[in-house]
């Protein structure tokens, strides 16, 4: 139980311990996190970090090596019956029949999930409307665009009102006018008292939609907390994107050595850095960058965000 | 409806909308049993009646007058022809040589003779090689008469040998097996055809276990397919048995294997004139043919990573069994270590109890077929059943 501004909520998903290996690689090591219901909790890492692995541990669909997993203070396992039903999963690739309509894909999970009699047709309906596959509700999923397939997939995991919704980068491949969608979906779902967990490797949903966010990098949650707290973690340092070309690797070193200069990183056509004061310290970063051999073309001063908080704590950037 | 029976329905869903599951189930057997019958099927309408020629060379011996007889019974019987009686061996094999006749057999000079004193004596039988199953026909009639000229020898030398029998009683035994070796053989052939499934039927037969095996593919391919979809993954995280996705698979192809043999076996009656035999045998054998069937295309189904590779095993199993039991060639054309070979074919076991259904004697001749497709079923769900619990989808 937790008290949010007066609301008293429970703990949804505890997880403890949670650990994973495949052969010699750890892939997942000793996470533990809780979800509160209403909350929306984001596990924010890299791609190869260990969140679907996490998350599948989470769903029973993986078995554990080590730590537990409670939903709603029953322990889930690969072979849970009625813990399962407490949770949506919405997968990382869509999981959807191409040749059923949404409205078929829609009933058979259903009624896999226990969803019968009068309540079946309504609440199919209301789901189509939340995704706004209404109108298409009749067409087979393949011929829907591929953001209208992902509202299908997300939709799917809402069916039957789970207490626990899981998302696995529901928005990867996604046009931004779906994708803006999605998030407002998310935030909805969460602000009628549904527990989310959210993975995403964009920095940008993590702070929109997450109240609570997990970095996670090489399989252990390196920070946990609300954003500011985590921003808190960077303390006064600014992020410096410099726009540049040529030596990009040679120079991203060369800055990192500088005092003021807590991490930088190349990538993306230029060089990410976290620095204490950036206005005081982007005159020494820019010469030691161009003495190294890049050209910078523009620079951008940002106050911090996850991504800095990610580059601070790991030494790279998100999308490494 | 439970977990399994709701995969069932969706699955079924999707094979009535891809039809594929109707063409290859249905409309193929179909066609190609027309084809074959159309082809083949004057090899037991009439039209097909060996030509041979007969050369006695033994003129006036009492067993090769014996065998003559025979022959001439089975002429008379319409079973087959004899065009030509060469004076010569040269002659008849002239004759065969030219492909004027299908096989030409010659009884040697001194032949009767040669038999009644225990000596060894040799029937002649010149082919063609192009006319392989006349030639096998005719070899056939001479080996049936030989073992019985054969049997009679060993019982003659068994008897003078026990010092029981004079020369009087062992010259009326020699006397009462060539009397008798036409009517031995003629039963013989008559044995061997009530076995034996009218060549409309057994096209029908042979090309439905033929597809069946393809059939049944498209319900447990499904697993494969959840999972190159990701559907698995749902279904795995649904609050449903992992055992039940594996189950509604196994019930898709059930019914699609069931439902495709139905609609063959009263096409094919209606359409080619089969004659499927015993309704409550025949529905026996089909139900268990198609646990068989999809117990083996099941375990390729386990064991393969994706739909092409399971699609490319399961044709090699499903035409590799299928060969090996016969589905092309009546089995009474098989011979050798073929004709042993074909019994680990589930589709073998199919045809012979549809073969023994076919002699009228009630469904109890099918319990060794019921029993060895049994046996093909339950070794293949085995290791189905174990080899999905290893993955995870058995749980």
């Amino acid at each position: 139980m937790r008290t949010d501004g007066g609301r008293v909520s429970s703990v949804v998903l505890e997880v403890d311990g949670l650990t994973k290996r495949f052969d010699d690689l750890v892939a997942v090591a000793d996470v533990g996190f809780r979800i509160h219901e209403g909350e929306t909790y984001g596990l924010l890492g890299p791609n190869g970090a260990g969140k679907t692995t996490t998350i599948s541990m989470i769903a029973g669909l993986l078995a554990r090596d080590a730590g537990t997993v409670r939903i709603d203070g029953d322990e889930m396992t690969t072979t849970s019956v009625e813990t399962k039903a407490a949770i949506g999963l919405v997968p990382q690739e869509l999981a959807i029949y191409p040749d059923l309509t949404a409205r078929e894909n829609l009933m058979f999970f259903s009624r896999l999930y226990g969803l019968k009699g009068s309540e079946l047709g309504p609440r199919v309906d209301e789901v189509l409307e939340v995704i706004g596959l209404t109108d298409r509700a009749g067409d087979r999923a393949k011929e829907y665009s591929g953001g209208m397939q992902r509202r299908l997939n997300i939709g799917i995991g809402l069916l039957h009102r789970p207490r626990l919704l899981i998302l696995d980068e529901p928005t990867v491949g996604v046009d931004p006018q779906s994708r803006n969608a999605i998030l407002e979906s998310v935030e909805n779902l969460a602000g009628e008292g549904m527990a989310v967990l959210y993975t995403t490797h964009y920095m940008e949903e993590a702070e929109r939609l997450c109240d609570r966010v997990g970095i996670i990098d090489e399989g252990t949650i390196q920070a946990e907390g609300t954003r500011r707290e985590l921003t808190a973690l960077v303390g006064g340092q600014d992020r410096i994107r410099l726009t540049a070309s040529g030596q990009l690797d040679p120079a991203a070193t060369a800055v990192d050595a500088l005092d003021v200069v807590h991490a930088a990183s190349a990538r993306d056509g230029g060089i990410d850095v976290v620095a204490s004061d950036g206005g005081i310290a982007l005159p020494a970063i820019l010469g030691a960058a161009s003495e190294a051999g890049a050209n910078i073309s523009s620079v951008e001063l940002s106050e911090p965000d996850l991504e800095s908080v990610f580059l601070h704590l790991t030494g790279k950037a998100l999308r490494d | 409806m439970g977990a399994a029976g709701l995969i069932a329905r969706k699955d079924l869903l999707l094979r009535v909308r891809d039809r594929s599951a109707f063409v290859l189930g249905v409309l193929a057997p179909l066609v190609l049993a027309f084809i074959f019958n159309l082809i083949l099927g004057d090899l037991d309408t009439g039209g097909f009646t060996p030509e041979y020629a007969v050369t006695n060379l033994d003129s006036g011996g009492e067993i090769a007058e014996g065998f003559v007889g025979v022959i001439d019974q089975i002429e008379s019987d319409g079973v087959i022809v004899i065009t030509e009686r060469p004076a010569t061996e040269e002659a008849a094999r002239s004759l065969a040589r030219q492909g004027d006749v299908a096989a030409a057999i010659v009884i040697p000079d001194g032949f009767s003779a040669a038999v009644q004193g225990g000596e060894e004596a040799t029937i002649l039988v010149i082919v063609d090689p192009d006319a392989p199953t006349s030639a096998q026909i005719a070899r056939s009639i001479a080996d049936g008469f030989a073992a019985e000229v054969k049997a009679a020898q060993v019982a003659i030398a068994a008897a003078a040998g026990a010092g029981r029998l004079g020369d009087a009683e062992i010259a009326a035994i020699a006397q009462r097996a060539a009397a008798g070796l036409p009517g031995a053989i003629a039963v013989g052939t008559v044995e061997t055809g009530k076995r034996e499934l009218d060549l409309a039927t057994f096209f029908a037969a042979s090309m439905s276990v033929f597809f069946l095996f393809f059939t049944v593919s498209f319900g447990v391919n499904g697993l494969i397919e959840e999972t190159q979809l990701g559907t698995i993954r749902r279904l795995l995280a649904a609050p449903i048995r992992a055992s039940s996705i594996v189950i509604g698979k196994a019930i898709v192809s059930f019914v699609l294997g069931l439902v495709a043999m139905t609609l063959l076996i009263v096409a094919s009656s209606l359409l080619l004139g089969a004659e499927w035999g015993n309704p409550v045998g025949v529905a026996l054998l089909v139900i268990m043919g198609v646990v068989a069937a999809t117990g083996m295309m099941m375990v390729v189904a386990a064991f393969a990573r994706t739909p092409e590779q399971a699609g490319n095993l399961q044709a090699i199993l499903a035409v590799g069994l299928g060969m090996l039991g016969g589905i092309f060639f009546p089995s009474s054309l098989g011979t050798g270590v073929l004709s042993y070979l074909a019994y680990i074919s589930p589709h073998r076991w199919f045809l012979l109890g549809l073969g023994d259904l076919s002699g009228g004697d009630g469904i109890s001749v099918i319990v060794p077929s019921m029993l060895g497709l049994a046996a093909f079923a339950g070794v293949s769900w085995l290791l189905a059943m174990w080899r999905f619990q290893r993955k995870g989808v058995m749980a």
